[in-house]
């Protein structure tokens, strides 16, 4: 943590009040820099006892980082953490509105949220009866090829693929509709003054309206509607706004480039007129909104806003010149130079500067080469073995260095992984599946209940041999000894002579030369530890879990997480009496299935850092490295359908390959959309109207995505592309372009 | 110990009047009278004196005293409540009242309800009403809607006014949905149908102990001189702490006394949800001759006294020094960095007590309080402090003796004998059972003699012979066991069911559980706890009219109902008195507020809770609106509530810190043991004070 404030930051902190926005660089210390003006407002801004400085962030873990950050700020000044400050995802957010009046939101005290699964889950179901419903939609979409000529039925293929498309297009009609304060009446309203075929709109209202009952019925809201809904509550009542804006005198909005239509509506009613509001992001980074409502545009319109004071942060000590000099130059190409005039604005300034001498984060010094495309043609598999070849180089040249591959498709990362590790490279994938701890621990504490309440079962004690060592289950070789471990307790015959031998008939003993001595240790230490949970056994449920937890060496989020539980559990125990040990764990299991009670604990990781896996490689998608660092990057598959440019003869992933005419039905769908909510009298309806307009804006949020992935790179960055599955895919235009600028051979 | 110039003084006063004792916490108003009694047992030793508290607990430091002091003819002081002279009063009086008070067997013997079979009584009215959709819109155990419906009728008893206006009371305070009103009406249907109950039983619980022995014995002039005769002078500690029906006959018992010592805590009054009430206390420092103030503290060190001024009357505090930043860190320990986690605090602070007891001060001398302390909260303070080998005692107020393992082995072996109870078994229930019967007995083993041995699905005779068994089964459970089994299973057989209860528990520990190879051999605790049993179910047996129960068997069901349902708890008054120098505290901070102790550190646990200040919330009574400062009709709005929670959090500190030597450790996390933030007005006063002591300091 730099001492010294560089000049931008120091202006910055001399924020007493008003509106300002900040466009920070890549590796700019923005967090620093916010998480010091929150700490400085709450004990310079006089705030009185019930006021705090709201700050607001894009996901759970930003939150906790913020909330930690700021703590040890006041802590160091000499009062107490936890006060004088709120931290809180945009969402989190809204609950809180709703929360103070929620029957102004026509919701009862104790409305659920569904998390995403479940929403999920009811989607499906909703697309499923829907496709029932009308078996004959997509005949008159499919493109020929598809549909089968003697039945007329849609192929094998297509036929295959049509839910999965349904269900994206739903969700994406429904978040939209939310975000525009569409309910499904007053779409059907709209759509009674429209006298032709309105099919795709009725598609999704039909989808929506299912999907609002299904909501209902549980007396529940998803995450959409908590946005909504808060607007809603702000709206109706004056005196509620006026008690928010006292409570929160300042706002401070992290990665503001990534804020919706309402959501920004939601932050600009709590400010108010002439409130003090601070919005830190980088329009550049803005990767997420083909995916949600997000629209980056918005930040660059309040830059441009009068009354707004404008600050760069435009340091970072990250890279070395060699990758910044790239990225400033991406942005030039983009902005002067891209062949489609229609995304030039897809990145703007700041250009990324390095810190100056003296700076506490200096820029790693250059090194010849430390820039490389890769241009000549590789098949899939060959991209891989090219992959595997420079990891192993590069980390045998550099064995205390951070590496990570990035790839712009799941698929494509897991591929990666698995020839990383064929040829024996340490892999680290847990960016693309971060451990969820709420089900871990509950799902581990209901295993080794499970295992209590049938002592003599050793399939069960197995499983909870498994559950003690679960923290290797990363390392492949140790989880290898654990698994045969776990295999020898199932095949113990009678586990009394495991646990508690009686002279001459002692189960461990006898496996004495046939398996390792470490193998044989680890059992015995297992003995001991579930004679001590067999004799806690006698003590209450509640008890008995914090007990076990004891010896699970569990996280302070995990453990945190069974304090809960042992609470609820406890809870239930004093509201059924009759209970048993049995049916409380019937409903331990289902809270290790169902995540809704545990809101307010953070679902993610405790924040992925790449410096603990020097010498290993991280393998990841392009949007999970978002806001992380490596010495050095291999940015793989950058081609042109991951990449497109709007060049003729470009496939696009959302034109949907078995419709006609490469139709985008959820771009055709979106459009219409929001043509109905702006109340336009004259819609064009017929398919294929929109889908060209969507290129563009894949084009721009793709070019983000390679400069967000260029930035990543501390040293060195390595970009290759490969000819894709059908062999017909080019180097992507940015990295042609980016090569002649830089005079980079191939 | 030194007496101060304003004690000496005090203690001069002659024996012929009146005095009023008042003062914070620690300044010494106990020791004063208690050296005040032995005084009195010197010039007067044989004019008998009435020692009276609030409960029993408060009389211990007179009987320490007393035990202490050599050459006293110590049995002409009584120790007494309230309460115990009107059951003593009322059972000795009965028959010249019981027919005009409307029982209906005037000339049976009353039966004495203790609070588990009060609510054994109200549970058989209550439940089919609840089957009938009573009280549909509140969600609270049962356990809790059975004690607050009688809540309700004590509260009319001790504040004085009829029990069949408790209903419209509650309506006419209430401000929010419509629906509770039906819910107060419901309560006023159990309550009438309650003391019906009683009344047609000759059942007395709490509140007609009370009504009976304000109504007719005390208003019976031959009664109040038997009672008044008994004593010449009387001694009154805590008398804040009572209800008002207490200081209404004190008011007129007074001049009977020859002399009397009155002593009051300033700002305490902890026991209002028992109905305590200070306002009508006062109400007997206008009717003593003298009245004194002590106003030094002997507990409190310096810097711990101005913490209390500054928090506890912040208006005030420009009167005193302004206190610095270094000296309010030396009092008050804040977490050196942020946490975020519950469990995280509970390490800290036990981090800090064992660095506290590394550097000498006794674990005895530290209580760690919280707002409240639950079963798990409570474990797991007591788990980080045992990593730390130091050991702790929970005082939880009502532990359900259900908890207790032993208890549990003597109630399934009980449902054995009596299938017809239909009590569902469950197989980790008869596991542990067999695990603690059985000595040494695994849980491997007791498992695999309960999947082969017992039999649900028969009606008679669940345990199956051991020998039965094939050979290997046998051996696996190894003949050692299987012998004790078998010694458990035939005398279980022999046994004859219709035993009362303590009976068969008192035979079977005698002639089996305590016998070498089972698991109460030798085993004191276990001892303890079959006592604890076989106690409890006699007064359950005692204080049940027989004539509503058909037998001894139908007796035990209810009893093992009540028991399982954790309605019936573990008696804690003699584990509380024995004070431990070796073991730090849990409690509850009321409950420690209650108990007259001061230690030298205190950790405050949960700092940020509402719990410090909030009412608890209870939809079927509410402590201020059924006081009788509560004007008639008037409502219980938000104002009233954020009022009293300030006043009430005012009364905490100032109580904590008055039973404050050293220090105060805070312990604090972002999220609380459900995992919710907690921002609360006390964290919120400690932050204002830990700001300006900064400024103060000129570090801000």
């Amino acid at each position: 943590m730099p001492e010294v404030l560089r000049e931008s930051q120091a202006r910055i902190l001399s924020y007493i009040g008003g509106k300002m926005g900040i466009s920070a660089v890549p590796g700019s210390g923005k967090t620093w820099t916010l998480s010091r003006l929150a700490a400085k407002l709450i004990s310079t801004a006089e705030l009185q006892p019930d006021q705090e400085v709201l700050v607001v962030t894009f996901s759970n873990s930003a939150a906790d980082n913020f909330s930690t950050r700021i703590g040890q700020l006041l802590r160091q000044s000499g009062v107490l953490s936890g006060l004088g400050y709120h931290v809180r995802t945009l969402h989190g957010l809204a609950n809180d509105i709703i929360h103070q009046r929620p029957e102004l939101a026509g919701l009862t005290n104790d409305y659920q949220i569904l998390d995403q699964n479940e929403a999920d889950a009811i989607l499906t179901h909703t697309v499923d009866a829907w496709l029932k419903l009308n078996p004959h939609f997509f005949d008159d979409l499919l493109a020929p090829g598809y549909i089968s000529l003697d039945t007329h039925e849609p192929t094998q293929k297509a036929a295959e693929n049509i839910p999965g498309l349904v269900k994206s297009v739903g969700l994406a009609f429904i978040r939209t509709a939310k975000d525009l304060r569409l309910t499904p009446a007053e779409i059907t309203n709209r759509l009674r003054d429209y006298p032709v075929d309105t099919s795709l709109l009725q598609m999704g209202l039909a989808l929506y309206q299912d999907y609002e009952a299904a909501l209902n019925y549980r007396g529940a809201i998803d995450f959409d509607d908590l946005i909504w809904l808060a607007y809603q509550c702000l709206e109706n009542d004056p005196d509620l706004v006026a008690l928010l804006r006292h409570r929160w005198p300042y706002i401070l909005e992290d990665e503001a480039q990534d804020s919706s239509v309402l959501q920004e509506k939601i932050l600009r009613q709590l400010v108010g007129t002439d409130g003090n509001w601070v919005r830190v992001g980088d329009p550049n980074q803005a990767i997420y909104a083909s995916f949600t409502t997000a629209n980056p545009n918005l930040l660059k319109r309040f830059l441009a806003e009068p009354d707004v004071r404008k600050e760069d942060l435009p340091e970072s000590g990250r890279s070395c010149q060699s990758i910044i000099d790239l990225a400033n130059s991406m942005i030039d190409w983009v902005q002067y130079e891209h062949p489609n005039r229609e995304v030039r604005d897809a990145l703007t300034p700041p250009y990324i500067q390095p810190t100056k001498p003296g700076d506490p984060q200096p820029n790693p010094p250059d090194e010849p080469g430390a820039v490389e495309f890769v241009n000549w043609q590789m098949s899939d598999q060959a991209e891989l073995d090219f992959l595997v070849e420079r990891v192993q180089a590069w980390l045998e040249k550099n064995p205390e260095s951070t590496v990570v591959v990035l790839a712009f498709l799941n698929d494509r990362v897991a591929k990666i992984a698995d020839a990383l590790r064929n040829a024996n490279i340490p892999v680290v994938d847990s960016l693309m599946n971060l451990p969820d701890p709420t089900r871990l621990s509950a799902g581990a504490i209901a295993n080794i209940f499970e295992s209590l309440l049938n002592p003599d079962n050793p399939k069960k004690l197995a499983v909870t041999f498994k559950v003690w060592k679960r923290k290797f289950r990363e390392d492949q070789a140790a989880w290898d000894q654990i698994e045969a471990g776990a295999r020898l307790i199932q095949g113990c015959p009678a586990l009394e002579n495991y646990l508690y031998p009686q002279e001459g008939v002692e189960w461990l003993e006898n496996l004495k030369g046939q398996h390792s001595d470490e193998m044989l240790t680890d059992l015995a230490a297992f003995r001991e530890v579930v004679r001590r949970w067999h004799q806690a056994a006698l003590l209450t449920p509640d008890q008995l879990i914090l007990a076990v937890a004891q010896d699970l060496e569990l996280d302070a989020v995990e453990l945190a997480t069974t304090h809960k539980i042992a609470l609820l559990i406890r809870n239930l125990q004093d509201m059924h009496p009759e209970w048993s040990l049995e049916d409380l764990n019937s409903e331990l299991v289902d809270i290790s299935k169902n995540l809704r009670r545990f809101e307010n604990l953070s679902n993610d990781a405790e924040g992925f850092d790449p410096q603990a896996h020097k010498g290993q490689v991280v393998v990841a998608t392009m949007h999970k490295a978002k806001g992380l660092e490596w010495d050095k990057v291999f940015l793989s598959s950058a081609n042109n359908y991951d990449y497109p440019s709007g060049e003729e003869g470009e496939a696009y992933r959302a034109e949907t390959y078995y419709l006609r005419d490469n139709l985008n039905l959820q771009a055709e769908a979106l459009a219409q959309l929001k043509n109905l909510a702006e109340g336009f009298p004259i819609i064009d309806f017929r398919l294929g109207t929109y889908s060209p307009d969507d290129r563009n804006e894949v084009i721009r949020e793709r070019l983000r995505l390679f400069y967000v992935g260029i930035t990543r790179a501390r040293r060195s960055l390595t970009v290759s592309y490969n000819t894709g599955r059908l062999k017909n895919n080019k180097e992507a235009l940015v990295c042609s372009a980016l090569r002649n600028r830089m005079n980079l051979g191939g | 110990m030194q007496l101060s110039a304003e004690q000496k003084q005090f203690l001069a006063l002659p024996f012929d009047q009146t005095l009023f004792l008042h003062g914070l916490a620690g300044t010494g108003k106990t020791t004063l009278a208690g050296k005040r009694m032995l005084q009195l047992l010197r010039e007067a030793p044989d004019e008998p004196i009435l020692v009276l508290t609030p409960q029993r607990s408060l009389a211990f430091p007179y009987r320490k005293l007393l035990e202490q002091a050599e050459g006293f003819k110590s049995y002409s002081v009584n120790f007494a409540t309230m309460n115990t002279i009107a059951q003593r009063m009322v059972a000795l009086f009965w028959p010249l009242y019981s027919e005009r008070a409307g029982f209906h067997f005037p000339y049976r013997p009353p039966q004495f309800l203790t609070l588990e079979t009060a609510q054994f009584y109200l549970g058989k009215l209550i439940d089919p009403m609840l089957d009938r959709g009573a009280f549909s819109s509140v969600s609270i155990t049962r356990h809790r809607l059975y004690s607050q419906v009688l809540d309700n009728l004590n509260k009319s008893a001790v504040v004085g006014f009829p029990y069949t206006e408790i209903g419209a009371k509650l309506s006419a305070a209430w401000v929010g949905e419509s629906s509770q009103l039906n819910v107060y009406a419901d309560l006023q249907v159990a309550v009438n149908a309650f003391r019906s109950f009683c009344l047609e039983n000759n059942l007395l619980d709490f509140s007609l102990q009370v009504q009976l022995f304000r109504e007719f014995v005390w208003q019976d002039p031959l009664c109040r001189r038997y009672l008044t005769s008994q004593f010449a002078h009387l001694i009154y500690d805590n008398c804040e702490e009572d209800p008002p029906y207490v200081h209404d006959i004190l008011l007129e018992w007074l001049p009977s006394f020859k002399s009397a010592l009155i002593v009051y805590d300033d700002q305490a009054g902890y026991r209002v949800f028992l109905g305590a009430d200070p306002h009508s206390a006062w109400r007997l420092y206008e009717q003593a001759q003298h009245t004194r103030e002590l106003t030094q503290s002997f507990t409190a060190s310096q810097e711990v006294a101005r913490l209390r001024n500054y928090l506890v009357t912040p208006e005030k505090s420009s009167v005193y020094p302004p206190l610095d930043y270094a000296t309010l860190t030396k009092v008050l320990h804040i977490p050196e960095h942020p946490l975020r986690f519950y469990q995280q605090m509970l390490a800290d602070v036990a981090t800090q007590i064992q660095e506290l007891v590394a550097s000498g001060t006794k674990p005895g001398q530290i209580a760690i309080l919280a707002p409240f302390v639950n079963s798990s909260s409570g474990f797991a303070m007591q788990q980080a402090l045992s990593q730390r080998r130091i050991r702790a005692r929970i005082f939880r107020p009502s532990i359900p003796l259900i908890e207790d393992a032993v208890i549990q082995c003597f109630i399934t072996l009980a449902e054995l004998i009596h299938p017809e109870w239909h009590l569902p078994l469950a197989k980790t229930q008869l596991t542990n059972c067999l695990t603690t019967a059985i000595d040494g007995l695994d849980m491997v083993r007791a498992r695999l003699m309960v999947d082969k041995l017992v039999d649900f699905a028969t009606s008679t005779d669940l345990l199956k012979p051991f020998d039965g068994l094939p050979e290997a089964m046998q051996t696996r459970i190894t003949p050692k066991f299987g012998s004790r089994y078998e010694q458990l299973r035939l005398w279980l057989r022999q046994v004859d069911p219709q035993l009362p209860l303590d009976i068969f528990v008192s035979q079977l520990f005698g002639e089996v559980l305590s016998q070498p190879g089972f698991g109460f051999h030798q085993n004191i605790s276990a001892g303890q706890s079959t006592h604890n049993l076989i106690e409890s179910y006699r007064k359950f047996r005692l204080s049940v009219n027989m004539q509503t129960v058909r037998d001894s068997n139908q007796l035990s069901l209810d009893y093992v109902r009540t028991l399982l349902d954790g309605v019936i708890s573990a008696q804690y008054l003699s584990t509380w008195q024995n004070e431990d120098p070796d073991s730090v505290l849990i409690a509850p901070a009321l409950t420690f507020l209650v108990s007259g102790q001061s230690v030298v550190y205190q950790v405050w646990l949960s700092v940020g809770s509402s719990g410090w200040y909030e009412r608890l919330e209870q939809p079927l009574t509410h402590p201020y609106v059924l006081n009788r400062a509560w004007p008639e009709g008037k409502k219980w709005t938000s104002e009233e509530e954020s009022r009293v929670s300030n006043a009430n959090l005012e009364m905490i500190l100032s109580g904590l810190l008055s039973r404050c030597r050293k220090g105060i450790i805070l312990g604090l996390s972002e999220y609380n043991q459900a995992g919710q933030e907690e921002k609360g007005l006390l964290l919120l006063h400690l932050q204002s004070l830990l700001r300006q002591a900064l400024k103060e300091s000129g570090n801000a």
